[in-house]
């Protein structure tokens, strides 16, 4: 027994000596993968100083294109248009006495290049530096309606939802292409709301390509996140459905070289909207113009002045209904330019008409009348503080409008609270009267924005 | 096509080419988005160029709106000139791909980030909103150290030259002049502040990092709560006690800010408020770089000293 117990013990104490070799070496082998890894770095360094010397032994032997010791390339992918300042004729040879002498007085004016290191991982053939910028808006939205509470579909009903989740995909294609995506999460359903590419032609001249909000008037071609209130005018709603005229197709852009901003757009587009066009054969496009044009009326204050133009078919009886939508804004902004973070004031109106041929009666040949729409909204916002918003809106639609259609009008009045220019919480109370029975609304939304989103258009 | 319309569509188009064709100036077009790269420019293009700011310098370059008649005045620019580490990221993108120019987009022989020669400071660590409006690359506000209104001195002689090759002696006559004057005062500029060493101040926001950093003044507390966010009341106290410790009695802000969170904590802590600009042009009378730096610099020795 006496001896199983030092036989015992015996073993342990070798365990707990090999335990104690284990350790020491693991703390051998720890130490020896920082040595290495100091070595590393320091190889990298030197790669660093290589590439250095290598650039300015380059720039020595070339004597040319820069004249300072200052790298201009840097800012020059290497194979960009012609048109590089590499290129240029008469490129400057430095001279000694010229721009780093007189900076070399300077101390401390030679700065060291930066040679980053994440250039150099090629194994895996993909660089994550090239991704485009990502965004996600969420909007989430809690409703109270004195109407429709028994209608489960209702647009408008009381209850939360998620209004819409929206990503965002912004990036350069190549020295050419700019390209833009968004998809969208609503109800449910996936969609691309929009997917284009943008291309700049010669100085004035753009082109697009693809599928997006189009360029009609001051509100369709927002996205819902960018709306001002949370939601959308009656008049765009009923001229263009809740989907807002969305088209697949092409286009050109001119900025008008007068002496103030004027651009025109000419875009041709499949013509798909349900509620204006959707023509009966595959060659009925829809061809759409916009004029925009803004003028600075002072350093704080800007008038724009839009037309749109849009001319389409329809499917309406027989083939060959034409359908257009016609309308124009003004919009006054005021943005103090020495506390432009602290207030702002923005007016804007808007009415827009449409008109769709309805064909004929089939049994008698007699012409359906015309189906007209027409309607518009005023608005004003007032930023009262840096985070707080007052805004009110009156929305009409019906001067105009299809049989069995109500008139319609409605006063918006929100409270926004935006803690920073990532996230705002709005309220809105909406009286609505629509001739059968006045309905009252509060809107409660969460709207934010979180990655790289690209900056709004003024 | 009828008479009427077709002589409509001659008017449009012969005013178009009129409007297109107004006599190039012999001067290269230069438009800048601070006005301190616009007096830079001044300096260095002299009668070569001719400059167009689009902020002034009583705004917040941060915050601007990317209004399209800038887009109008960089259709024609030669030379965008634009002070970078994201200090235009809400606005400049916007307008550059708004002014259809080739020019000046990002791979343009007119497009110029005064930036790539200045040594940025405080580089983020690490990268989060939770931060607030954290600038990726270092803090912008880069031209408030006069010795990095050299280096982009330098950089636009460099640049000029290049689109202009044969007014190179004139510019570099530009840079050598400038060179000299700004070296004489930096020494003037850093005896004069010599009273301000190890000073803490308590300021809005980072603006004064470069140029505290030269003159060695130290930051006490900032009045913001992050980068961007406005300061809350629980935050001012906070700012008071960093105050009450350090014993600071000097609060600085750029005049483009709201007053009243500054004054309640120079109230608090019986300190001096000093409104300052950041930019030529921040007030009226500061017409050039040189003379933003002596503004600046007279109002420590009339209010501190």
């Amino acid at each position: 027994m006496k001896a199983l117990t030092a036989g015992c013990a015996l073993v342990l104490a070798l365990f707990a000596n090999a335990a104690d070799l284990h350790a020491d070496e693991a703390s051998q082998m720890k130490d020896r993968i920082k040595f290495l890894e100091e070595k590393l770095k320091n190889t990298h360094k030197l790669e660093d100083e290589i590439d250095i010397l290598k650039h300015r032994l380059n720039k020595i032997e070339s004597n040319s294109g820069s004249a300072s010791g200052i790298s201009v390339d840097k800012q020059f992918p290497a194979n960009n248009r012609s048109k590089t300042p590499q290129n240029f004729p008469g490129a400057p040879n430095s001279e000694t006495g010229s721009i780093q002498s007189v900076l070399n007085q300077f101390p401390a004016y030679n700065r060291t290049p930066v040679s980053p290191s994440f250039q150099r991982s090629t194994a895996s053939g993909f660089s994550r530096l090239y991704n485009p910028a990502l965004s996600v808006n969420g909007m989430y939205l809690g409703t109270y309606s004195s109407e429709n509470n028994s209608n489960r579909t209702a647009e408008t009903r009381t209850g939360f939802k998620v209004q819409e989740i929206e990503i965002q995909a912004t990036a350069s294609v190549d020295n050419y292409l700019r390209s833009n995506l968004v998809a969208t999460f609503e109800d449910g359903a996936f969609e691309i709301e929009e997917s284009y590419v943008d291309a700049v032609i010669t100085r004035n001249f753009s082109i697009r390509a693809g599928k997006w909000f189009s360029n009609f008037g001051k509100h369709n071609f927002l996205h819902q996140h960018q709306f001002p209130f949370i939601d959308a005018p009656l008049v765009n709603a009923n001229i263009f459905g809740e989907e807002a005229l969305n088209e697949v197709g092409v286009g050109v852009n001119y900025l008008v070289p007068v002496p103030w901003y004027s651009e025109l757009i000419f875009d041709v587009l499949e013509g798909d909207n349900t509620v204006l066009f959707n023509g009966s054969s595959n060659n009925q496009f829809a061809y759409l113009f916009h004029a925009k044009n803004l003028w600075d009326l002072n350093e704080d204050t800007t008038l724009e002045v839009d037309g749109s133009y849009v001319y389409g078919k329809n499917g309406a009886g027989t083939s060959n209904n034409a359908s257009y939508a016609v309308g124009g804004s003004v919009t006054l902004k005021w943005i103090p330019a020495q506390l432009a973070r602290y207030q702002q004031i923005e007016w804007q109106t808007e009415y827009i008409q449409s008109e769709r041929e309805a064909g004929v009666v089939v049994a008698s040949g007699a012409p359906n009348p015309d189906q007209q729409r027409s309607g518009m909204y005023t608005y004003l916002k007032y930023q009262f503080a840096q985070n707080w918003w007052a805004q009110g809106r009156y929305d009409y639609y019906g001067f105009e409008r299809v049989l069995g259609e109500n008139r319609q009008y409605r006063f918006s009045g929100l409270l926004g609270y935006v803690p920073s220019e990532f996230s705002a919480i709005r309220l809105q109370y909406n009286y609505l009267d629509q001739k059968v029975s006045d309905e009252h609304q509060v809107l409660l939304q969460l709207n934010y924005t979180m990655g790289s989103h690209p900056a709004h258009n003024y | 096509m009828t008479s009427a319309l077709r002589s409509c569509i001659w008017a449009v188009l012969s005013a178009l080419l009129f409007f297109s064709a107004t006599p190039a100036s012999a001067a290269l077009r230069v438009v800048t988005t601070t006005e301190d790269l616009a007096a830079l420019a001044r300096e260095i293009g002299g009668d070569e160029v001719k400059v167009d700011t689009l902020t002034r310098g009583y705004q917040d370059a941060h915050f601007i709106a990317a209004k399209p008649s800038y887009m109008f005045r960089m259709n024609r620019a030669d030379l965008l000139i634009y002070q970078g580490m994201e200090l235009e990221v809400g606005w400049l993108p916007l307008l550059i791909q708004g002014s259809r120019n080739p020019d000046i987009m990002i791979d343009g022989p007119g497009h110029l980030n005064a930036s790539i020669v200045v040594e940025p400071i405080e580089v983020p660590q690490a990268l989060d909103r939770a931060m607030g409006d954290v600038h990726p690359f270092g803090n912008p506000h880069y031209l408030l150290e006069p010795v990095n209104g050299v280096r982009v001195a330098g950089l636009i002689a460099e640049r000029l030259t290049l689109l202009v090759p044969d007014k190179k002696d004139y510019f570099l006559k530009n840079l050598k002049s400038f060179a000299e004057r700004i070296k004489v005062k930096i020494a003037e500029w850093k005896r004069r502040m010599e009273f301000a060493k190890g000073l803490k101040v308590t300021a809005y926001h980072r603006t004064w990092s470069y140029f505290f950093k030269f003159f060695d003044i130290d930051y006490s507390a900032l009045i913001e709560v992050v980068p961007g966010i406005p300061p809350t009341p629980r935050h001012l106290a906070h700012v008071v006690d960093a105050m009450h410790i350090d014993n600071a009695k000097l609060v600085v802000q750029a005049n483009y800010y709201e007053s009243r969170s500054a004054k309640f904590v120079a109230e608090k802590t019986g300190s001096k408020i000093l409104t300052l600009p950041v930019a030529v042009g921040g007030f009226k009378e500061i017409k050039t770089y040189i003379g933003l730096f002596e503004y600046i610099i007279s109002v420590f020795e009339r209010e501190v000293k």
